[in-house]
């Protein structure tokens, strides 16, 4: 069964701020767009390369890769010892990333 | 996707919005501190950045780097977390949804732009950035606020509910709730304030029968250690890093390629001599500062420059990618060398100009604050030796509270101007 969103939006002034927050971002991030595109030091083709494949990556690969590491966690580390397991794993992972071009440079 | 798809239970609304909270937290530190740059770095008119207290970029451009890489565990389990929704069925619902889904998809690939790209930057591994970094990453920094401010709006209530009502205290709470199962058609909105349900494509009736539904333990892991592992993770990261501007945790320092010490002179270096091209012009005979006034205009050899006034002075230098180090710097101060030329250095603007040919940093004005400042020099030493070639011989821009990348080296000429 599917859930259904049911959000109470709140009180009147909780709707205001929210719309204020959304119109604020939105300019926002109209003003990145339109700077960016001015910029003669910004490489539009580049960056917009670089935000794909960002995502992209993350999404694809690298989730596979955590939720398959997830996976052998639940599966072999008994249950008294996973948070400190899981734990050590996030640390290493994050460190790994930090490290990463460090490992890759001469 | 099918229900059951991701099993783990420690996903919530609640696990979510901590990890939000704690990354919008760690964004709008970096935020700031990145404009700040910024603005040190391209000064609007309307800007002024004074020369004391002489830490103070040390310390601002260092808070953003420290916080920029502790924020890589944070993104990475708030991502883990919301993963599932990733697949929400079906894809938009309405233009509004759509709307949303399109500013989430931005809001995460201009994240990661950052954080990654920030990484990156530190480790100086520049080839998978087919731009120029410091322009793409200030433009990206207001892309990332923009739609987080919209998710903020956007997810405003579900965050509120999901983290106002009271923790279980133990997981003995358990007992309390197997009287209570949720109805399978419960609306959504028990789940937030129930708050450890897995939401979204989870079909409830599996999860949540028979299951511990309150309470934070599930099979051994908990919300509570994932935040924990994360607050550890972000710990470690920040202490075998941030050493490259905290001296004293220097020796800790295993994650970026500087340490405070590690260079000619004791010092650091990010660009050398040779990859600036200027080795031979700055090792001739012929060298000579030209120092230019309205008017007036003058060439001091090295030997006339060493004959002037001597001060030494300590300073750090504070590079953008967040390392920093101190020196103890000779010279003859800027306001004497404006002196010189026959101009008020207590109201005048300065102008330096590297030997380097091209390079986007060649150049570099100094404002009115650090032209005046007696701390400002035309460094000819540096620990009481003769700068060495790749920190800047044979003279070099030392100013307070300034960014490593506009302390100019191998100064060629220096130009005045009188401000009325």
């Amino acid at each position: 069964m599917r859930s259904q969103r049911h959000e109470d939006p709140g009180t009147g002034g909780a709707v205001r701020a929210r719309a204020v927050l959304v119109a604020a971002g939105v300019l926002v991030m109209g003003f990145a767009v339109v700077g960016s595109l001015t910029d003669p030091d910004v490489a539009v083709g580049g960056v917009l390369l670089f935000l794909a494949g960002v995502l992209i990556v993350h999404d694809v690969l690298w989730m596979a890769v955590v939720l398959a590491v997830g996976a052998v966690l639940a599966r072999f580390v008994p249950a008294r010892y996973r948070t400190v397991v899981t734990a050590a794993v996030i640390s290493a992972a994050a460190l790994a990333v930090v490290a990463l071009p460090l490992m890759v440079t001469p | 996707m099918r229900a059951g798809a991701f099993p783990s239970r420690v996903r919530s609304a609640r696990l979510s919005s901590w990890l939000g909270l704690a990354l919008g937290v760690a964004f709008g530190v970096c935020f700031v501190t990145g404009l700040l740059s910024h603005l040190v770095q391209h000064p609007p008119g309307w800007f002024g950045w004074p020369s004391r207290p002489v830490g103070l970029y040390r310390f601002t451009q260092g808070l953003h780097v420290a916080t920029g890489l502790a924020s890589v565990p944070l993104l990475g389990a708030k991502l883990w977390s919301v993963y599932p929704r990733l697949f929400q069925w079906p894809p938009a619902r309405s233009v509004v949804h759509a709307a949303e889904r399109v500013s989430v998809a931005v809001l995460v690939a201009a994240a990661l732009f950052q954080v990654v790209g920030g990484v990156l930057n530190v480790g100086r591994w520049y080839a998978p950035m087919p731009f120029f970094f410091t322009a793409a990453h200030y433009w990206v920094g207001w892309l990332v606020i923009g739609a987080l401010l919209v998710h903020i709006g956007v997810q405003l209530p579900v965050v509120r509910a999901a983290l106002a009502r009271p923790v279980p205290q133990r997981p003995g709470d358990r007992a309390g709730t197997e009287g209570e199962p949720m109805g399978e058609d419960e609306p959504v909105s028990a789940d937030v304030a129930g708050g450890d349900v897995v939401r979204g494509d989870v079909v409830r009736g599996d999860v949540v029968r028979g299951d511990v539904v309150r309470g934070d333990v599930v099979g051994g892991l908990s919300r509570r250690g994932i935040l924990g592992g994360v607050a550890v993770a972000a710990g470690l990261v920040t202490v075998t890093s941030v050493g490259q501007t905290a001296g004293p945790l220097s020796p800790l320092v295993v994650l970026v390629p500087r340490r405070p010490d590690d260079g000619p002179q004791g010092l650091p270096v990010n660009r050398t001599a040779d990859r600036a091209g200027v080795r031979d012009l700055a090792l001739g005979p012929a060298y000579r500062l030209t120092v230019a006034a309205p008017g007036r205009e003058i060439g001091l050899g090295l030997d006339a420059l060493h004959a002037l006034v001597q001060h030494t002075v300590e300073l750090p230098i504070s590079c953008v990618e967040g390392w920093s180090a101190t020196g103890l710097w000779s010279g003859v101060r800027l306001r004497d060398l404006v002196a010189l030329v026959g101009t008020d250095p207590d109201r005048a603007a300065v102008e330096v100009e590297s030997l380097e040919a091209a390079g986007r940093y060649r150049t570099s004005v100094v404002a009115p604050e650090h032209t005046r400042d007696p701390l400002t020099l035309i460094a000819l030493r540096l620990g009481g030796e003769p700068l060495h070639l790749d920190h800047g011989y044979p003279a070099r821009l030392i100013a307070p509270n300034r960014p490593g990348v506009m302390q100019t080296k191998w100064l060629g000429r220096i130009t005045v101007r009188e401000l009325r």
